[in-house]
């Protein structure tokens, strides 16, 4: 089978599995070029179009893992396909193939939305670095996924390190102003090296090497004896030490890639253009935009925490965990424990990068501003808002994560379809109604229609909670004792919320019904109690 | 060979000790295909069933009726007097499961997965779990997804069996495990098990392991029980005659309890769902006499239920 056929077979597979996102993508991106190239945008409308560079944004991770096949990054083994390793091709035909579309489309990706939306909305966005950046980082990532390697977690500390040199060299060659040319031929032959590297790792992993160090002593099968190592206390304490490993080591991995990638945002220096023009009015904006992506990321990638078999989108959970003797209840009680204690190690890490930025000399000061605002500003009140904002945005990664469950414990395939494209469709409308608020701010329709779509969802939030409740109910997944002290936490969430906004933010204190309200409808309730009962529909199909 | 179709009743009512499993008119749906179709099967407790049936039967759609992870679209599904859907937990923790699919997660070792699983089961035999282990040759670091198909059969099988259920399912359990295995190990567990007054439920495409282990055996045909009772009980209720016509024919006699037939001319062959005296009428009637009879064993039975269409002009 000639090279030829191998970019069309491996291409037609690749289009196969991502035709859905990539048609959904390129609807967006052509909206946003229509828009920013026919209409004559106001100043306020230029975020708009920000926002929907953003939404592009979010389907980066899909198209990575589809690019890169990339599978468990803790595993020693390569993640590349096996059923692709009997094909009658070379190891390189195998695996210059993906690595070309997916460096090729990143790249064009980002190229076009520069030239075409980011460019005639007014940012002065560089074009050919960060494509070759995007083409460097995707090419070396599907290159250390398809590597075996002696250890677990090798990969990662491999692909850290890669990262990291790819990072620091872009960003020294742009700090220091070098040539362009410098930063593209460094990016261009990090991004060939890759090749070579990746057909390698294909090839080792082909012929089953490289997952058992040389040194390793053989051992006969059942000679060693189990390791020691003490009972789980509980059935409970066994699954949440069941989600850490199958998902949760995955999803705070990724979480924390995709915040490595945001970190020199914080390193830089506030003469670059496109920041410039954002950061040069509000000095922590920088920091503020790093904090707000683990709520970000963990809305996007949070629902896999709910998956049953790691990141894999199954019809069906596999019987090896429906079949453990264990209540719907405390199968959800354990996700969301596990989910607590992944949100909370991202965060430690978060904070401590956070720290960290704020000792790097020649960045954008961060530390001299900060202290200077402590010391002109700080009061106890404002120390108490920020730390309840810290608490918030820690709060809200978690439920973010939680939000995405109910779907994804539901395990049809059709649903978490739809939750993209509907999320690609919600970020229209709310754009399309942010415009039309604008351009009639002076209308009294304005403030009734808010009031009435407010009152309309909370009645939908109500209708839809009480079937929610009676299946739970007919089911007997939960007792009317356990739904009422969900739905007492519930409201004591939305009081503490409501007590806290009220109290800090005057501004807001002139309607507290509309807070109230707000407040009932931003807090999940169906998607939370609804968990276990999509989890029993999927379990007992 | 030609091959007719005739549904047998199901022949051994249940004893009148307890059920394990009682299974009552249980019918399913997927899409168009019927899976199940008004399924009726009781397992006495302390017995084994062997369910055997061709691919696709619906015999892995039962087993998994029966653990409660499909629900019962018509009909009911009863284990230990319980719904295994409506109470699962209950149900799920006297049932030791091995799957046919090997869902066993590639990234635990053999220790961790036994220590995974024992912390569900208060009945957890330690002990027992690393005899097993030792028996099995598994190496108890060895991750899950480098263990070949046959180990990984193992490892579920132990992570079954370690805490003694009091009803073992087992889905095509002989289709990972090599025959050594097979014959002196799962062999003698499931004897074990049911001379402890346990139950195991099997499937199997192996019909001689399911002549060697089961008390009872059940066949499924295209979502339907086609019999269902003790070895002997069928073998009883089927006979395999060769008849002789006065002229030479193109096709079998009208036999109406005919499942199969073989042969051409003046001589054919049949594998018949009645007894030898039944069959002999019914040879009388046809104006064929009986030349040879004799009593087929679970294979011929079982490929005579599992054959083609009857041919155009045989018995109906």
């Amino acid at each position: 089978m000639s090279t030829r056929a191998a970019f069309i077979g491996i291409g037609y597979q690749l289009w196969r599995r991502s035709r859905g996102v990539v048609l959904a993508t390129a609807a967006l991106t052509f909206a946003l070029v229509l828009v920013v190239h026919l209409i004559r945008l106001p100043e306020w409308a230029r975020l708009i179009v920000l926002a929907g560079v953003f939404a592009i944004g979010f389907t980066s991770p899909f198209f990575i893992q589809v690019f890169t096949y990339s599978g468990d990054l803790g595993s020693t083994d390569s993640s590349f396909p096996r059923h692709m390793m009997v094909l009658p091709l070379s190891a390189r035909a195998l695996a210059y193939p993906p690595i070309v579309y997916g460096a090729g489309f990143l790249s064009a990706l980002w190229f076009i939305v520069a030239r075409l939306v980011l460019e005639p909305a007014g940012f002065h966005a560089p074009l050919v670095w960060p494509a070759l950046t995007i083409a460097a980082v995707s090419a070396w990532l599907a290159t250390v996924s398809w590597m075996p390697f002696w250890f677990p977690y090798a990969r990662v500390i491999v692909f850290g390190g890669i990262m990291t040199a790819i990072a620091a060299f872009v960003l020294v060659t742009r700090a220091l102003a070098m040539p362009e040319p410098l930063t593209i031929g460094g990016l261009l032959a990090a991004t060939a090296l890759a090749f070579p590297a990746a057909a390698n790792g294909v090839a080792r992993a082909r012929r089953g090497d490289g997952t058992v160090a040389p040194w390793t002593a053989r051992r006969t099968a059942a000679a060693a004896p189990p390791p020691r190592s003490r009972p789980f206390r509980s059935a409970q304490r066994a699954q949440i030490w069941f989600e850490l490993r199958r998902n949760g080591s995955m999803t705070a991995f990724f979480v924390l890639i995709m915040m490595a990638f945001a970190f020199p945002l914080l390193l830089m220096p506030q003469s670059a253009d496109l920041v410039d023009v954002l950061i040069a009015p509000m000095p922590f904006l920088p920091t503020a935009i790093f904090l707000i992506q683990p709520v970000m990321w963990f809305g996007i990638v949070g629902g896999n925490l709910a998956l049953p078999d790691g990141w894999k989108v199954t019809s069906q959970p596999p019987a090896f965990l429906s079949a453990r003797p264990m209540s719907d209840g405390q199968l959800i009680s354990a996700k969301v424990k596990a989910s607590a204690v992944v949100v909370l190690f991202v965060w430690a890490i978060v904070l401590a990068l956070v720290g960290l930025s704020m000792l790097v000399p020649h960045g954008n000061r961060q530390a001299e501003t900060l202290a200077h605002f402590l010391s002109r500003h700080a009061t106890p009140r404002r120390a108490l808002i920020a730390g309840a904002a810290l608490v918030g945005l820690i709060s809200l990664s978690w439920l973010s994560a939680l939000k995405s469950f109910a779907v994804t414990l539901y395990g049809r395939k059709w649903i978490n379809n739809a939750r993209v494209f509907g999320f690609i469709l919600l970020i229209g409308a709310l754009g399309a109604t942010a415009q039309w608020a604008w351009t009639h701010r002076e209308s009294q329709v304005l403030p009734i229609a808010a009031h009435v779509a407010a009152w309309a969802l909370i009645a939908a939030k109500i209708a839809a909670a009480v079937p929610i409740l009676f299946a739970i109910r007919r089911r007997r997944i939960a007792n009317n004792d356990r739904l009422i002290v969900w739905t007492a936490m519930w409201l004591l969430a939305v009081a503490m919320l409501f007590g806290v906004a009220f109290r800090l933010v005057p501004a807001i204190r002139h309607s507290p019904i509309a807070l109230a309200a707000g407040i009932a409808l931003v807090v999940p309730y169906n998607r939370l109690i609804g968990m276990p009962l999509a989890w029993h529909l999927n379990r007992h199909r | 060979m030609i091959a007719a179709e005739t549904r047998v009743p199901d022949d051994a009512p249940a004893p009148a000790q307890a059920n394990a499993v009682e299974v009552r008119h249980l019918s399913r749906r997927f899409g168009s295909k019927l899976a199940l179709d008004d399924v009726s099967l009781s397992v006495p407790a302390g017995t084994v069933l062997g369910l055997v049936g061709e691919n696709g039967a619906g015999k892995t759609t039962l087993i998994r009726h029966v653990l409660g992870l499909l629900k019962a679209e018509a009909g009911s599904v009863d284990v230990f007097g319980l719904d295994p859907a409506l109470d699962p937990v209950p149900v799920l923790s006297r049932i030791g499961y091995l799957s046919e699919e090997p869902d066993l997660p590639g990234w635990m070792r053999v220790h961790e997965l036994l220590r995974y699983v024992a912390a569900f089961y208060p009945t957890w035999d330690a002990d027992y779990a690393e005899r097993l282990r030792r028996d099995f040759a598994l190496d108890a670091t060895a991750k899950v997804k480098h263990l070949s198909k046959g180990q990984r059969a193992r490892a579920g099988l132990l992570a079954a069996l370690a805490y003694r259920p009091d009803l073992l399912l087992l889905d095509e359990p002989s289709s990972g495990l090599d025959p050594i295995v097979r014959r002196d190990i799962l062999g003698a567990i499931v004897r074990t098990i049911a001379d402890q007054g346990r139950t195991v439920l099997f499937s199997s495409h192996l019909l001689s392991e399911v002549e060697r282990m089961s008390d009872r055996i059940a066949m499924i045909k295209s979502g339907r029980v086609v019999f269902c009772g003790t070895l002997d009980g069928i073998r009883a209720r089927h006979c395999r005659i060769t008849l002789r016509l006065d002229e030479s024919r193109g096709r079998p006699p009208a036999l109406p309890s005919a499942l199969s037939w073989e042969g051409r001319g003046r001589e054919w062959t049949a594998v018949c769902a009645a007894s030898a005296d039944d069959a002999r009428i019914e040879a009388s009637r046809a104006a064929a006499q009986v030349v040879e009879e004799w009593t087929p064993d679970l294979d011929e039975i079982f490929i005579a239920h599992a054959g083609g269409k009857r041919p155009e002009g045989a018995a109906t």
